[in-house]
């Protein structure tokens, strides 16, 4: 497969172009779907999970090791996948597991060590200037030390609705949840994260 | 894809006022949200390790496990553990058979009760289950003993078969103090419940109901369902005793002839009446050799020989001694039984040839 070929649809179609229930495209004969190749689901569904990966990773993940990750687990398992399951569900379930792992993993080694560098020093840093860039990157700090406090369906709920802009029901449909559930979630969720962001800033002004 | 139709708001969407707390998490969401899309370069690198991981992961597994589904590896994983739990067992199984201990643990109590000392297994049920043992005819043996013991010259003298009683204490038939553990029978054949119920059927049909020839039936039935059964020496001695009291005593000599019988230990009273059937069909000498091993002071069979034997084999070798012409010998036997026995079932006949023998 060329790289040229591993690139995905444009972010909106891998967001919310699909149909619930439908994960593959229809074969010739139009019988119903006919199953996705690795290449294929790599080449519509890689820069999304990457996204995801760094999404739910926070600042100090590592992206790459990450979607590497997502996808051995594809490849082992796209057998086990419905045909008329929605792949994107599918995908964001294994990444945040992958995701959260990692961050155990992360959290582990820095206390193992005491001489990780912090998320902040790994931070990609975008080509802006300099102040502004520093800015954005304590907020991106902030944010996900905020998330690190809360539990990992808040996070999830929180990367979906707030980060990835998804609607209610989408967010449903990735949780494998109702949408009335959905709603509760967020609302939790939301107050969770206000809580911990007020908390986690008198502990920056007390510093 | 927005959720403005929603009740819930995002951040950004909620409110006008920088300070309040939606806004300034909005604020943060939108750093949080900023990330680099990966590159292609990043994209083809991660697929050629993907790929490079899958080549790995599959030469590890078997070819036809790599793309099986779980339950087929799940179902591959049982059968190979059931065949491994399967091989130990047959192994166990052919060890405890054919090169482990010939006893099986099942049949070793039997066996013990059958210790140096004590009654067979299959006497001890029926005593234990049919009250006090019987007292047992002895083997009629000496009635057809030579009428004219050429040691005691006196025709008038000769022991008849009326003259001669048969020694009729209850004797203890089947056990031999070094009797040795009989071929064990394959397990399948080998219940020892039912074999010592059969032979004990036939030892109470011998003893207690006094029918030989029923015995016989049961005996004969015995060791065709139990050939090589753990009693079997012990049916050996029933069927020699039973044998005996319905005359068919040269087959019972025949049996105790052979030399596989009772694996060639006989016990002391296997031993006296073989000597008693060969001294009653003329083999003088080779009655003589079982009544002196029965009789020597160190013959090991000497110290469990019980009174009423020795009292038996004491008159048996006097006569014996008598036909083959060692008048000096037979009188001392006599005159020992007459010491020992004063009251012995032979005494008057003893004291009779004592009297009338030959200076």
């Amino acid at each position: 497969m060329s790289p040229s070929a591993m690139h995905g649809p444009p972010r909106e179609r891998a967001l919310a172009g699909e149909p619930a229930g439908v994960g593959g495209p229809r074969d010739s004969a139009g019988s119903g779907p006919r199953p996705l190749t690795f290449a294929e689901v790599y080449g519509e569904h890689a820069p999304t999970v990457a996204r995801w990966a760094a999404r739910l990773g926070g600042p100090a993940a590592d992206v790459e090791d990450i979607t590497q990750e997502v996808f051995v687990v594809v490849n082992r398992r796209l057998k086990e996948f419905r045909v008329d399951g929605r792949m994107s569900t599918w995908l964001f379930g294994i990444t945040s597991k992958v995701a959260a792992n990692e961050r155990r993993r992360r959290k582990v080694r820095q206390w193992w060590l005491r001489l990780a560098p912090g998320a902040a020093d790994d931070a990609p840093a975008p080509a802006e200037g300099a102040l502004e860039q520093l800015e954005k990157r304590e907020r991106r700090v902030l944010f996900h030390r905020v998330l690190d406090q809360l539990s990992e369906r808040h996070r999830q709920a929180l990367v979906l609705f707030e980060l990835e802009e998804m609607s209610v029901d989408e967010v449903a449909a990735h949780l494998g949840l109702r949408s009335g559930n959905t709603r509760v979630l967020l609302h939790r969720a939301r107050s969770a994260f206000l809580k911990s962001m007020v908390r986690c800033e008198l502990q920056k002004e007390l510093r | 894809m927005r959720g403005v139709e929603d009740e819930l708001l995002r951040w950004r969407e909620g409110t006008l006022d920088p300070r309040a707390l939606p806004a300034r998490a909005a604020d943060l969401a939108d750093a949080a949200r900023d990330v680099p899309a990966p590159s292609p370069m990043v994209l083809a690198r991660i697929y050629a390790k993907v790929a490079e991981a899958d080549a790995e992961a599959g030469g590890r597994r078997p070819a036809f496990l790599r793309r099986a589904p779980m339950g087929l590896r799940l179902a591959t994983l049982m059968v190979l553990l059931l065949m491994s739990a399967a091989t130990a067992k047959g192994a166990m199984v052919i060890w405890h058979r054919y090169v482990g201990p010939v006893v099986v643990p099942i049949v070793r109590p039997i066996l013990e009760r059958a210790a140096p000392g004590h009654a067979a297994p299959a006497r001890s049920k029926v005593a234990s289950a049919e009250g006090p043992r019987p007292r047992v005819e002895a083997a009629p043996v000496v009635e057809a003993m030579p009428h004219e013991p050429p040691v005691i010259a006196q025709p008038a003298a000769e022991p008849s078969a009326a003259e001669a009683p048969l020694p009729t204490r209850p004797r203890r038939a089947a056990s031999s103090p070094r009797r040795v553990a009989e071929p064990v029978a394959p397990p399948e054949a080998a219940d020892p419940t039912n074999e010592a119920q059969l032979l004990a059927d036939a030892i109470a049909r011998l003893r207690q109901r006094r029918d030989p020839r029923g015995a016989l039936a049961l005996l004969d039935r015995y060791a065709e369902t139990y050939p090589h059964g753990i009693l079997a020496s012990e049916a050996r001695s029933a069927r020699i005793e039973a044998m005996v009291k319905v005359g068919d005593r040269a087959n019972a000599l025949a049996l105790l002839d052979q030399p596989a019988t009772f694996a060639g230990r006989l016990g002391a009273e296997q031993l006296l009446t073989r000597a008693e059937l060969r001294a009653s069909v003329g083999r003088y000498a080779d009655a003589l050799g079982d009544f002196d091993r029965l009789l020597a002071a160190s013959s090991p069979l000497a110290a469990s020989v019980p009174g009423s034997e020795v009292e038996r084999a004491l008159y048996g070798r006097a006569v014996t001694l008598g036909h083959l012409g060692h008048d000096r010998r037979a009188r001392a036997d006599l005159e020992a039984y007459q010491r020992r026995f004063p009251n012995g079932r032979n005494a008057a006949e003893v004291t009779r040839l004592l009297q009338g023998g030959p200076r």
